[in-house]
C-alpha cells in the first residue's frame, strides 16, 4: 500500500487531502491517506510533526503491508512536511510541500513586517503592529489592528479612483506631506505592496484590467484604470489577506517567544522596491511621487525586535532545504499569503547541489490573464470565486493529482520522472506555467 | 532536435491523471523542447509586442503592420536565403504586465526565433526582468524605445536598440539649444519616469540649464491639466523656447493647452512625441504644429527624393495591410524594423541561429546599409542603435523640413555617455537594389 500523510485545517481538523474529489481519486487508485490535528492553532510545527509521526505509527500498525509513505501539505503544512522529512530520515519515500513556507518563519515575518509597518506609516499611526501585550490584552490589540487595517483598506477601496486618503492617515505628519503634495493614496498603497514584494494580482483582481469594453476606442477609462489603478487594487486585496495573517502569526509568535520579533531597522526600502518603481511608475504617479514616498520610507521610525525573543525564534527548527528524497513542489506565482519566493528558495537549494538525479520538480501555477470583473456601475466586483491557480493554495484537482502522481512515481522509483515528462505535464495540465526555466521572484529578505 | 514521444512512462503519467476521473487537455503527439526554435527550412518567425489598442495605440499601432508589409515584400522577392520571414503580433495595450505575458506567449508557446521591435520603456524593463531573453538566448532585436539602459550587453546580452537613446537625443538637443537660442529663456516638460529621467541626464551632460522644468506623471496628461500646470508655468515665466519630452498624447495635450491659454513660445518636440500624423489624428491642427521644431534620425517622410522614402512608400502602398497606412514616421520606423530584421538574418548566414544573429550584429551590424541618416553603434561592447539626429521645422502640411532646406540634413552624433556632440560626416551607404539588404 502507498500511504500519503497530510496535514490539518486551521480548525485543527485533520485534512489529509485538499478536497473530497482529490481524496476520492487517491483512494480509488490504491492510495491510503491520513492526517492529524493537534491541540494548538497557529504556528506550532513541532506539535504537528509529533502528531504526524503518531499517525504514521498508527497507520503502519494497522496496515503492516504499507510500503511507501509520501508526506505532503500546503502552506504551513508544506513547512511541516519538510520538517517531517528532515527529522525522520528513512521514513518517507517522497514529499510534496505545496504553496509552502520554507527556510524559517523569519523570512515570512519579514514581509509581514513590511506590510504592517507600511500600513501604520502611511495610513493609520494607531496600528500597533508589533509588541502586543501578553495574553488577552494583546489579543484584543491584535484584533483591534485587524479592524483598523480593514477600516483603512475600506476607505482606500472607496477612494481608489479619486486617490483619496483614509481619515486616519491625516494623523501621520509624514503621510500628511504626501496628501498635501497631491499624491494619490492608491500610489502609497501600491508602494506598501512593492516594498514587501506583494503581487499586484490578487484573488479577484488581475492588476491589468479596466472597466468597460477594451475594444471600444471611446472607452479611454479602460487603460487609465488598467495602468494607474488596477495594480493598487490587486495589492489592496492582497494586503487584506497578508496583513491579517501577519497579525495573527505575529501575535502568536510574540506570545511564544516572549517579546517583539518584527524588525525592519536595517531595511533599505528603496532597494527593496528596485526595478518595480519603473514598471509601476504610472500607478506610483511618477518619479516625483515615488521620491516623496521613498522619503517617508526613509524617515519614518522603524521597528526593532527584542534580541532575546529573536534568539529564541532562531533556535526553533528551520527547514533544511536539503532534497534527500524525490520532492515535488507547487506554488501560485501570485500567492499573496505565502510568497512564491519560498518555493524558489527550495528550488535554488536543489539547483545548488547539481544533482545528477531527477530528485526535484516544481509546478508554478498562474491564473488567467484577465479575470477582474466590474459591477454594472463600473465598480470592482469581488462577488465571484477566485479563479483556480491564483491566490493562496488554490489549486485544481487535476493539478493536485499531478503532484500526487509525480510524488508516487518518485516514491516507487527513488527518482522523479525525466525532466521531459515533467515538462510535458506542465504543458498539458491547465493552469501550469509552461516555462521550464522560470525563476519566480525571490523573497526580498531571507530569515 | 530533442523531442519526446509517447513513452510508456508518459502514457502512465497521463493514465494516472485520467484514471482519477479527470479529463485531460488534448495531448500533443510530440512536444518540442529546448531547441533552436522559430526557424524551419522555409521560414523564420519573430514576435513583437506593441499597443495595437488602447490609450497608446494611436501611431504606435502602425509599426507592426508596416514591418509586416515590408517582410511580405521581401518574402515575395525570395525571402532571406529561401526562408520567408514572419512577424507574430501581440497587443500589450502599453501595460507592463501584459507585455510580460504576451512576450511569454511568443517565446514559450509560439516559440518565435526572436523578439523584435518591442515598444515602451517600462514595458520592456519588465520583460527583461521577468522573461529575461538574455538568459534564454532569445534575440531581442531593435527595441523601439530610446532608454539608454537597454544598451548593456553584459546585463542584456541579446538586446539591441534601434532608436538613438534619449540621452543622445537630449545631449544633441542641448547643443542645438545652445547654438540656435543663446540667451533665451528655456523650459522643459518631461515625462516623470525612466524616459524623462534619461532625457534629463542627457541635458545635464550637455550643460543645458532650464529656467523652468516641469514633469508630468505618465497617464496624467490632458490639455486641461497642462493648461493649469506645466504649460501655464511656461507662460507665467515667459519662457521663449520650451522642449517637450513626452509621448505623443502628452505632446498633443501640451500644444492644445498652449493654444487654450494663449502661450506662444517656440516648441521643440522630442522625437517620441513629434509624429505629425499622429498629432493630427489626436486633434492637433496642422497650423498649431507649423513652425515647431522636431528631431529625427531617418529621412523626412516628405522627402521623396530619398531612395528609402520613395521605395518604402511604394512598398507601403502595395503591402501594408494595416487599417491606417498613411505614410509617416511610424510607418517608416516599422519598415526600418523589417529591413533591419532581414539584414540581421542575412548577416547570420544561410542557417541562422539565435546566437549567430547576436554575434553577427555585434561584428557586422554597424556596417549594415540601413535607412537611417546616422551611424549604427553596434559592436561587441555596444548594442546602441542609431547614434544621432538632425533638426527641422514642421511646415503647414506637418512635414518636417530640415533647417538647411529639403533634403539637406545636418546630422549631429554622440553617445549615451560623456562623449562630445559633433557634426557628423557620415555618408549613408547606398540603398541596396529594391531596398532589400544584400549584406
Amino acid at each position: 500500500m502507498r500511504f500519503v500523510v497530510g496535514g490539518y485545517k486551521v480548525t485543527s481538523v485533520p485534512e489529509p487531502a485538499p478536497s473530497a474529489d482529490v481524496a476520492k481519486a487517491l483512494l480509488s487508485t490504491g492510495f491510503g491517506i491520513a492526517g492529524s490535528g493537534y491541540s494548538k492553532q497557529g504556528w506550532a510545527p513541532e506539535l504537528a510533526v509529533k502528531s504526524q509521526m503518531e499517525v504514521v505509527a498508527a497507520f503502519k500498525a494497522k496496515f503492516p503491508n504499507t510500503k511507501k509513505i509520501i508526506a505532503w501539505g500546503a502552506s504551513e503544512g508544506g513547512y511541516i512536511t519538510q520538517l517531517l522529512v528532515d527529522q525522520n530520515p528513512g521514513t518517507f519515500a517522497a514529499m510534496a510541500p505545496l504553496c509552502t513556507v520554507s527556510n524559517d518563519i523569519g523570512s515570512s515575518l519579514a514581509y509581514a513586517t513590511d506590510i504592517l509597518w507600511g500600513m501604520q506609516t502611511f495610513f493609520d499611526p494607531t496600528i500597533v503592529g508589533h509588541g502586543y501585550a501578553p495574553g488577552l490584552a494583546g489579543y484584543a490589540q491584535a484584533m483591534g489592528d485587524i479592524g483598523k487595517i480593514f477600516t483603512a483598506l475600506g476607505a482606500l477601496q472607496a477612494g481608489i479612483t479619486a486617490g483619496t486618503w483614509p481619515e486616519t492617515a491625516k494623523a501621520s505628519p509624514l503621510a500628511s506631506n504626501l496628501i498635501a503634495a497631491g499624491i494619490p493614496a492608491r500610489s502609497a498603497l501600491l508602494m506598501v505592496g512593492l516594498i514587501a514584494g506583494l503581487p499586484t494580482q490578487s484573488a479577484h483582481f488581475d492588476g491589468t484590467t479596466g472597466p468597460g469594453d477594451p475594444a471600444n476606442p471611446l472607452n479611454q477609462d479602460y487603460d487609465k484604470f488598467a495602468l494607474a489603478i488596477s495594480p493598487a487594487l490587486g495589492v489592496l486585496e492582497n494586503v487584506a489577506n497578508a496583513a491579517v495573517l501577519g497579525i495573527v502569526v505575529n501575535y502568536d509568535l510574540e506570545q511564544q517567544m516572549g517579546g517583539k520579533i518584527l524588525d525592519n531597522s536595517n531595511r533599505d526600502y528603496v532597494a527593496q522596491v528596485g526595478d518595480a518603481a519603473g514598471t509601476y511608475n504610472m500607478a506610483l504617479s511618477g518619479d516625483a511621487a515615488i521620491a516623496g514616498m521613498q522619503g517617508v520610507l526613509k524617515l519614518a521610525p522603524k521597528w526593532t525586535a527584542d534580541a532575546a525573543a529573536v534568539a529564541k525564534l532562531k533556535a526553533s527548527k528551520s527547514t533544511s532545504g536539503k532534497i534527500v528524497i524525490p520532492t515535488v513542489t507547487m506554488h501560485s506565482l501570485n500567492d499573496p499569503a505565502v510568497f512564491v519566493g519560498n518555493t524558489q528558495w527550495l528550488t535554488d537549494q536543489y539547483l545548488a547541489t547539481n544533482s545528477a538525479k531527477e530528485m526535484y520538480a516544481t509546478f508554478i501555477t498562474a491564473g488567467p490573464e484577465h479575470y477582474t470583473q466590474f459591477t454594472a456601475a463600473g465598480l470592482p466586483d469581488t462577488s465571484y470565486p477566485a479563479p483556480t491557480s491564483s491566490n493562496h493554495c488554490n489549486f485544481s484537482s487535476m493539478q493536485m493529482l499531478t503532484v500526487a502522481w509525480m510524488a508516487n512515481y518518485g516514491a516507487q522509483n527513488g527518482v522523479l520522472p525525466d525532466a521531459e515528462i515533467t515538462q510535458f505535464l506542465r504543458e498539458t495540465i491547465p493552469g501550469f506555467s509552461t516555462d521550464e526555466m522560470l525563476e519566480t521572484p525571490r523573497l526580498k529578505i531571507y530569515g | 532536435m530533442s523531442r519526446i514521444t509517447r513513452s510508456p512512462r508518459l502514457i502512465a503519467a497521463v493514465a494516472a491523471v485520467a484514471v482519477a476521473g479527470l479529463a485531460l487537455a488534448t495531448v500533443p503527439a510530440q512536444a518540442t523542447l529546448r531547441n533552436e526554435v522559430g526557424v524551419t527550412s522555409t521560414s523564420v518567425t519573430f514576435g513583437i509586442t506593441v499597443p495595437m489598442s488602447g490609450i497608446a495605440a494611436p501611431g504606435y499601432n502602425k509599426l507592426a503592420p508596416a514591418a509586416q508589409g515590408y517582410l511580405d515584400y521581401v518574402n515575395d522577392n525570395g525571402g532571406v536565403n529561401g526562408r520567408k520571414v514572419y512577424l507574430k503580433v501581440e497587443d500589450d495595450r502599453y501595460a507592463p504586465a501584459t507585455a510580460v505575458s504576451k512576450t511569454n506567449k511568443l517565446v514559450l508557446q509560439d516559440k518565435v526565433f526572436g523578439i523584435a521591435g518591442a515598444l515602451g520603456t517600462a514595458n520592456h524593463l519588465a520583460v527583461l526582468k521577468s522573461v529575461n531573453p538574455g538568459k534564454r538566448g532569445v534575440p531581442d532585436l531593435f527595441v523601439n524605445t530610446g532608454f539608454s539602459g537597454f544598451d548593456d550587453p553584459k546585463k542584456y546580452p541579446t538586446t539591441f536598440m534601434i532608436l538613438p537613446s534619449y540621452v543622445m537625443e537630449a545631449k544633441i538637443m542641448g547643443k542645438y539649444l545652445a547654438t540656435k537660442f543663446p540667451g533665451k529663456k528655456i523650459g522643459l516638460i518631461y515625462q516623470d519616469d525612466d524616459f524623462g529621467r534619461n532625457a534629463k541626464t542627457g541635458f545635464a551632460t550637455a550643460g543645458t540649464k532650464f529656467d523652468v522644468s516641469k514633469g508630468y506623471a505618465s497617464g496624467s496628461q490632458s490639455a486641461a491639466t497642462f493648461a493649469g500646470s506645466q504649460v501655464k508655468a511656461m507662460k507665467d515665466a515667459e519662457v521663449d523656447v520650451v522642449v517637450m519630452f513626452g509621448v505623443t498624447t502628452a505632446t498633443a495635450a501640451a500644444l492644445g493647452a498652449a493654444r487654450a491659454i494663449g502661450y506662444s513660445g517656440q516648441w521643440i518636440l522630442g522625437s517620441v512625441g513629434g509624429d505629425a500624423t499622429t498629432l493630427k489624428a489626436l486633434g492637433v491642427p496642422a497650423a498649431l504644429l507649423t513652425g515647431s521644431i522636431g528631431a529625427s534620425f531617418v529621412p523626412s517622410t516628405s522627402d521623396d527624393k530619398d531612395p528609402f522614402v520613395a521605395k518604402f512608400k511604394e512598398i507601403n502602398d502595395k503591402y501594408n495591410k494595416g487599417k491606417d497606412k498613411t505614410f509617416d514616421n511610424n510607418v517608416f520606423t516599422g519598415m526600418n524594423l523589417g529591413y533591419m530584421l532581414v539584414a540581421a538574418l542575412r548577416a547570420a548566414g544561410p542557417n541562422p541561429t539565435r546566437a549567430g544573429v547576436v554575434k553577427a550584429l555585434e561584428t557586422k551590424g554597424a556596417s549594415i546599409a540601413a535607412p537611417g541618416l546616422v551611424p549604427l553603434g553596434y559592436s561587441a561592447t555596444s548594442h546602441a542603435g542609431y547614434t544621432g539626429y538632425w533638426f527641422g521645422k514642421y511646415d503647414s502640411t506637418g512635414a518636417l523640413i530640415p533647417d538647411d532646406g529639403p533634403g539637406k540634413y545636418a546630422v549631429w552624433v554622440t553617445d549615451s555617455g560623456s562623449g562630445a556632440v559633433t557634426a557628423s560626416n557620415f555618408v549613408r551607404p547606398a540603398m541596396p537594389a529594391n531596398a532589400i539588404p544584400n549584406n
